[in-house]
């Protein structure tokens, strides 16, 4: 509606009552529909990362916050518990995100060439578990780690001669056992993304390759991982950002323990809200957390991003 | 077509206001109630599951008895409606702070007492509405569980209790009088020994004298007590694990785990899985449980004798927690009762008069029911004469918690300025050098100079 005098030869239109009025006969509908979740966007994303903003500079108190400047930020530097969680989350990110994305690929590509039925099955069967309740798959996986021979991983070891693990409660395997988690499951949402971007690979790109007599790797080095590059950017994000904010089996597995092995910093964060109901220390570590994703992400799309098109 | 459009719009805005608005009928105080009764002034309760019905024994759940009480309580107050919510052991808690937090808990709640809960300025003390006879019929143990800065800030269903328990026939197996540990006690050294005799193993299968579990520092945390340190922070600030006394308790624990008394794995042991043990026969004495342990028992017994469930019948005995030579028993326990909330937008006098009046109606001598079916003292003395039938007070396990709650004291009730950092000594420095220590990753030595160093970060003495 607000179309200004250009040089460029843009028809314009001045900013006149009866042009306001037109706009919204034509264009109306569409703000009215953007309204609605514009406003259930105010109302549960902006507004409550408005208030925890503000609470990270106060002593939280439901019936009246203490303003306290930089306490909290300097508090949770100053704490080794913070450092833990933080090199815990690290780790966790380091070891899970990469190998996750490596399965991943390696699955897709190995269900890529088959026929359609047998593609739908195995979509299908490596999606199914990620509509299963988070808390149920630990569920079964805390009986996968069970300490002693009634659990799965213990009686094979047993069954080889081989000592029981204390899978979750050593400090020296504990994070282990939660990495191990990712990389048996959950993998099905990144194949049906890969599976689709290797279908919009155009197929003269191999008949090519075919023609120069390229094998099997060099098929994909040169024109597979190139071009599925894209994909791969976002599932690093998409990836790095969900293990950044890795909670659910710490707090269903191991309650943050042995000895801090698994506390991350969303699970310090309920920690520090829920238990010891400090939500300005809570809202400041989620600043600090909120801060590093964006960082990260930042440099991934840097170096990461591309303009491939095909 | 525009009018179509118009009518999708305003569909969807109507549904998005109605779904932003649902709960509102939960929490409203006098008004209009969800079913439309106007001017009725509805007051919520938030407990929890605290037993099931059972078919064989014909025991009714907590909720219908609940709900028969709430009947009467509402046939008596006309014009007060309740809505009461059954929440999850696992997450209920959770819940509870988080309403409490945004400042919408319900008017009742069950809870044990927490300081945390009357510092946030929501919590209402019960003082101006307990009668004389109230407080004349209440345990003082239970009066002293929910009395903080002078006031009662609760009123306790029971007077919850600690305990290990053991297999009457595997103990009787090992040449132990059950009776005269109950009566009498045991030190650390003659539970060694009787521990010791029921550690074999059999048909291939490992039985453990002892299991607890190793997740957190409760079972430590109780040898303390039998050690003569009650509290992990005293109410002036100093930090009591450590010097002597903790070494002493490590070390016994340590002892029980290097000679296999209990799983070497007892770190990773919570306590669904020593039940279990216990259970499958896996353990002679295991810990800790409570005297809830017996009716649970009972209907694991009647469900084994109807075919429901598979396993051996045991005869369940309750077990005081030994004590060191030349120290007390000392019993761990609490008390379980409603606590009184108001909400940040403060109802009035007048429905918080009728919440109190819910909280005392549900806590009365009728209530002891609760007490009673789990096998708890009720925490009236009139509850406790009107079941005593069902809590079988003159069997051996019944004598033995009559005799065992003589020995509760209350824990350190401690000022606003340290809660905070008691909380996170606990879970950022004591639970985790434990979690180590149990399983062999450090000695009692190092886990006690953890915990001393960590202490003095947080200004503990």
């Amino acid at each position: 509606m607000i179309e200004s005098s250009q040089s460029s030869g843009i028809k314009t239109k001045r900013f006149t009552w009866e042009n306001t009025k037109q706009f919204f006969r034509d264009y109306g509908w569409c703000y009215a529909f953007i309204l609605i979740p514009l406003i259930l966007f105010v109302l549960f994303t902006v507004y409550p990362l408005v208030m925890a903003f503000i609470y990270s500079f106060q002593r939280y108190s439901v019936l009246g916050s203490e303003w306290i400047g930089l306490d909290n930020y300097k508090s949770l530097m100053n704490s080794s518990v913070f450092w833990t969680a933080m090199k815990n989350t690290l780790i966790y990110t380091a070891a899970t995100v990469p190998v996750n994305i490596l399965i991943t690929l390696f699955l897709a590509l190995m269900i890529f060439p088959l026929n359609n039925k047998s593609q739908t099955f195995f979509k299908a069967a490596f999606y199914l578990p990620g509509v299963t309740s988070g808390i149920t798959m630990s569920l079964i996986w805390l009986w996968i780690f069970d300490p002693t021979g009634a659990g799965l991983l213990n009686a094979i070891f047993n069954l080889f001669g081989l000592d029981s693990v204390m899978w979750l409660a050593n400090p020296d395997t504990a994070l282990f056992s939660l990495i191990l988690m990712t990389y048996l499951g959950a993998h099905g949402a990144g194949i049906l993304l890969y599976l689709a971007a290797m279908g919009g690979i155009p197929k003269s790109l191999y008949e090519a390759a075919d023609i120069d007599h390229a094998g099997w790797w060099s098929k994909l080095k040169n024109i597979t991982w190139p071009l599925l590059k894209p994909t791969t950017l976002y599932l690093l994000v998409m990836g790095i950002i969900s293990s950044f904010q890795v909670f659910e089996q710490a707090y269903v597995m191991t309650m943050g323990g042995p000895n801090l092995a698994t506390t991350t910093i969303a699970y310090l964060i309920y920690d520090h809200a829920f238990q010891s109901f400090d939500f300005g220390l809570a809202a400041a570590e989620s600043f600090v957390l909120g801060f590093i994703i964006i960082v990260i992400s930042v440099i991934q799309f840097k170096f990461m991003s591309t303009d491939i098109e095909y | 077509m525009k009018k179509f459009n118009l009518f999708v719009f305003l569909l969807t805005f109507i549904l998005i206001l109605t779904a932003c608005n649902g709960n509102e009928g939960d929490q409203t105080g006098a008004g209009t109630d969800s079913e439309g009764n106007a001017d009725e002034d509805v007051v919520t309760v938030w407990t929890y599951p605290h037993y099931e019905g059972n078919e064989e024994t014909g025991q009714q759940s907590y909720e219908e008895d609940l709900k028969d009480l709430i009947a009467e309580f509402e046939a008596e107050n006309p014009g007060v409606k309740v809505k009461h919510e059954i929440l999850s052991w696992a997450e209920g808690g959770k819940k509870f702070t988080a309403a409490l937090n945004s400042g919408n808990p319900p008017d009742v709640f069950f809870s044990l007492f927490d300081e945390k809960y009357v510092n946030t300025g929501l919590a209402v003390p019960l003082t101006d509405y307990v009668t004389e006879e109230d407080l004349a019929d209440l345990n003082d143990f239970g009066e002293q569980m929910y009395t903080y800065e002078d006031q009662l800030w609760g009123f306790p269903h029971y007077i919850s209790v600690h305990t290990w328990g053991g297999n009457r026939a595997m103990l009787e197996e090992a040449g132990v009088d059950v009776e005269k540990i109950q009566q009498e006690g045991w030190t650390w050294d003659e539970f060694y020994e009787i521990a010791k005799k029921g550690t074999k193993t059999v048909e291939g299968k490992e039985v453990y004298g002892f299991v607890t579990q190793g997740q957190n520092e409760e079972t430590y945390t109780q040898l303390m007590m039998q050690n003569g340190v009650r509290n992990m922070v005293s109410e002036d600030g100093e930090f009591m694990f450590k010097g002597d006394k903790a070494l002493e308790t490590l070390s016994f624990l340590e002892r029980l785990r290097n000679d296999g008394i209990m799983p070497k794995e007892t770190g990773g042991i919570d306590p669904a899985k020593a039940d279990v043990m216990f259970n499958n026969g896996q353990a002679m004495i295991y810990g800790r449980t409570g005297p809830y342990k017996i009716r649970e028992n009972e209907n694991r017994n009647a469900d084994i004798d109807a075919g429901k469930v598979d396993g051996e019948k045991i005869d369940f005995v309750l077990l005081p927690l030994p004590h060191n030579d030349g120290e007390k028993e000392n019993a761990f326990g609490g008390a379980g009762g409603l606590m009184l909330f108001k909400q940040k937008d403060d109802k009035g006098e007048a429905h918080t008069e009728n919440a109190a009046k819910l909280l005392l109606k549900l806590t009365s001598t009728e209530s002891g029911k609760l007490g009673a079916t789990l096998f708890i003292p009720p925490s009236r003395q009139s509850g406790q004469e009107m079941y005593k039938e069902e809590l079988k007070l003159d069997t051996p396990n019944g004598q033995f918690v009559q005799r065992y709650i003589t020995t509760l004291t209350p824990g350190a009730k401690l000022p606003e300025a340290i809660v905070q950092n008691a909380g996170k000594l606990k879970t950022e420095s004591v639970i985790p050098n434990y979690q180590s220590f149990i399983i062999g990753n450090a000695t009692a030595e190092e886990t006690v100079k953890a915990w001393e160093d960590y202490a003095k970060t947080l200004g503990f003495k």
